[in-house]
């Protein structure tokens, strides 16, 4: 027998009786009579392996590491039932479904009939919910209401058939141990003359394309088996009670459905609410973390769009944030990199554009003499001003801002005109006749009038002098879409080219040495290993092209062109055009 | 002052104010009348006790539970298991130092430490599968496989089978 709370408090006043009681292992050796009296009282017994409790002293207040490690409330099941029961009556039907789950002697303890007020209690919490019908025990409403599962093969089923009082999944609701089609019952229902919708509950539903009305299957045998079992004179008196109890279960379905759909949409709302909390925390966080520039830069719902796996319809917990912080801190980074050049760096630059506008309008300063400046995407990248143009946000960059910069400017082109020249002569294809002398005397090789060279990436290949060759597109052409989503080049969108490189071209770049300048400079008499490009123009010699020239009409140009139109005549394998073709004709001649 | 020896023998002064929160306490004081003799509380270690005290010292002064209010209370009255901060600090202890403060309320008759205890086990119990119960309690599963599926078909009161 369940003891009340008062009882056991009475029997308490027995000194012998409180020894006893108080939580007394169930697997305790010295059980005395009394206790043996008391197990019927608890709680069903756990248990294999339960350890034995041992009262602690009071010098062990502080919790035991065994306890701590074991962290179980084993000793629950040990309980005194009322005890017990006090619990139970702040669960949840679900939580006394599963409790009953647990093992047989709590399904004996929880599936009696006297337990029913626990259950009644447990549903009694639960919102609205229609009371449980008089043909169905507490467990079995609970288990209808909340265990969402088929009630054939256990599939999860989130609907319930409130007609059927059961869960089916589509699959088990069309099974014929489950459902009769009412097509089908016309055969062998002895009441024909009757609708049977009248009187059993029926779901319509949809099957390959046709709509059934399925009585349950259960309802509809038992009503065959009442029915053959009535006499035939009180046929009508039990129709009339299958109607009106058809009816009274239709109605409570009717409810259930009712507060169905009204907790369906309340824990809708309630998600919602949950899911703005949770996306409200975390925007409160990115604040925080100081990255609102980054949330206004791309917009609210567009952030909500691309991050919605983090907005959980559940509270945002300190730990939750700490989970998702790193990941989200790198892709709001990506994002204020984006931000950054659009709203500051861009701005920067443009005033650097300004400046170095006027700059090159200005006379150079004395000393710095250069036949090539730099673009202005190539000054952009130089030390001093990329660190103005990239410093941090807060700075406030104005055209003085850079004076210092431009003071560096000459020798900070110098530098790059160095290296330029260099990845330049690296990709230069000499003659055959030269070796690698051009490459061994420098920067001096380029100055010879034989540096003309036949440039070379994908289609595109011309015949270009120095220092113009370095001018040529394919130094400052991109690969395409990939440098401009390359960050670190994305900013030099705005200055139409990307800076100088020998290596960044999408086609191979071969440069070679065109040998007919050597041509060229051979027919004006001078020696093309030693002869500068002064020195031709010095000469200042005239040439008439022996293949265009015809009797009576020369075709006469000056040793530039001569070069370019030699180029022009000569076919794809650049044959060496004859001195004969080129004759020397002196200016004075001309 | 009332002096309660515990089961461990550590005798405990106490309010008699704080100490009346225990309705048995309460109903033996006044059955007994005023006396200089202990109450012994056999059932009740003084590790438990001290947390007893602690609890009815923090609520000392607040009214307590009607005597009839148990048999009046309508079942239908919603029980929440919402704990009060301080509460539920309180109870933050470890898993047998709960059982044993549930026991004590029990035996010293304080309903809202009984209450407070109850729920905090309750709680644990929540939203838990079979097995995540049977885990909790160290619970062994008795059913065979075919009965565990059959028993998740059969509900009804275990007489009615």
């Amino acid at each position: 027998m369940v003891k009340t709370r008062s009882a056991s408090r009475l029997a308490g006043n027995d000194p012998s009786i409180m020894d006893s009681k108080v939580a007394a292992p169930a697997a305790s050796g010295d059980h005395s009579d009394k206790e043996d009296s008391d197990s019927a009282n608890r709680a069903p017994s756990r248990i294999k392996g339960a350890r034995k409790r041992s009262r602690k002293n009071a010098d062990d207040a502080k919790p035991s590491k065994k306890s701590k490690r074991r962290g179980r409330l084993d000793l629950m099941p040990t309980m005194n039932l009322d005890i017990l029961f006090h619990i139970l009556i702040f669960l949840h039907p679900m939580d006394l479904v599963n409790l009953s789950r647990t093992s047989k002697d709590f399904r004996n303890l929880l599936l009696q009939r006297s337990s029913a007020a626990t259950w009644k209690v447990a549903r009694l919490q639960v919102d609205s919910l229609p009371d449980c019908p008089p043909d169905m025990s507490e467990p079995q409403y609970a288990n209808l209401v909340f265990y969402p599962h088929c009630h054939d093969c256990d599939k999860v089923v989130r609907s319930i058939l409130w007609q059927f009082r059961v869960r089916y999944c589509s699959k088990c609701l069309f099974s014929k141990s489950n459902t009769v089609d009412n097509s089908d019952t016309l055969r062998c229902v002895p009441w024909k003359r009757f609708r049977l919708t009248f009187y059993l509950p029926s779901v319509t539903s949809r099957e390959q394309g046709y709509y059934k009305q399925l009585f349950h299957k259960k309802a509809y045998d038992e009503m065959l088996v009442e029915h053959s079992k009535t006499p035939q004179d009180e046929i009508a008196a039990f129709l009339d009670k299958k109607r009106k109890h058809f009816e009274e279960f239709m109605e409570h379905a009717k409810q259930c459905e009712q507060w169905s759909q009204s907790v369906a949409s309340s824990r809708k709302h309630e998600l919602e609410k949950l899911k703005r909390d949770c996306k409200d925390a975390i925007i409160t966080r990115i604040t925080e973390a100081g990255y609102k520039p980054e949330l206004d830069f791309v917009g609210i719902s567009r952030f909500e769009r691309e991050e919605k796996a983090l907005f959980k319809p559940k509270a945002l917990t300190t730990q939750a944030w700490n989970r998702m912080r790193p990941n989200l801190i790198l892709r709001l980074d990506a994002i204020r990199v984006r931000r950054l050049d659009p709203q500051v760096y861009s701005p920067r630059r443009s005033i650097l554009m300004g400046k170095y506008k006027k700059y090159l309008q200005k006379t150079p300063p004395s000393g710095a003499v250069f036949d090539l400046m730099p673009h202005i995407a190539d000054v952009a990248e130089f030390g001093p001003f990329r660190d103005l143009i990239m410093s941090p946000e807060s700075t406030i960059i104005t055209e003085a801002s850079f004076c210092s910069a431009f003071q560096q400017l000459p020798d900070l082109v110098s530098s790059w005109r160095a290296k330029i020249d260099c990845e330049f002569m690296d990709l230069v294809r000499f003659l055959e006749n030269y070796g690698d002398s051009g490459k061994q005397s420098g920067s001096d090789f380029v100055q010879l009038a034989t540096s003309a060279f036949v440039m070379r990436s994908g289609n595109d290949h011309r015949l270009l002098m120095y220092p113009e060759a370095l001018l040529w597109p394919g130094f400052f052409c991109s690969r395409g879409r990939a440098d401009w989503m390359d960050d670190s080049l994305r900013g030099v969108k705005q200055f139409g080219c990307l800076p100088w490189s020998a290596s960044r071209s999408h086609y191979p770049i071969t440069i070679s040495m065109f040998e007919g300048a050597v041509a060229v400079v051979r027919a004006s008499g001078l020696d093309p290993k030693t002869a500068y490009r002064q020195d031709m123009d010095r000469l200042d010699a005239r040439f008439a092209c022996g293949k265009c020239s015809s009797p009576g009409r020369k075709v006469v140009m000056k040793w530039e062109m001569a070069v370019n139109h030699c180029r022009a005549i000569c076919d794809s394998t650049h044959s060496v055009t004859d001195d004969a073709q080129l004759p020397h004709a002196p200016r004075s001649a001309t | 002052m009332v002096l309660l020896v515990t089961s461990d023998n550590v005798q405990f002064q106490v309010d008699k104010e704080v100490v009346e929160r225990s309705v048995l306490i309460k109903n033996m004081l006044e059955d007994v009348g005023e006396s200089d003799q202990s109450i012994p509380l056999a059932n009740v270690s003084s590790s438990v006790l001290k947390k007893v005290i602690e609890y009815c010292e923090h609520h000392r002064g607040e009214p307590l539970p009607s005597a009839d209010a148990d048999q009046n209370q309508d079942e239908t009255r919603k029980r929440t298991t919402d704990i009060s901060e301080w509460d539920q600090k309180f109870i933050t202890v470890d898993q047998e130092m709960l059982f044993e403060i549930i026991l004590a309320a029990n035996y010293l008759d304080i309903k809202s430490l009984l209450d407070v205890g109850c729920k905090t086990v309750a709680n644990m119990i929540k939203g838990k599968t079979p097995e995540e119960i049977r885990r909790l309690f160290n619970i062994v599963n008795d059913f065979t496989p075919e009965e565990e599926a059959q028993i998740k078909k059969e509900n009804e009161w275990a007489e009615d089978r």
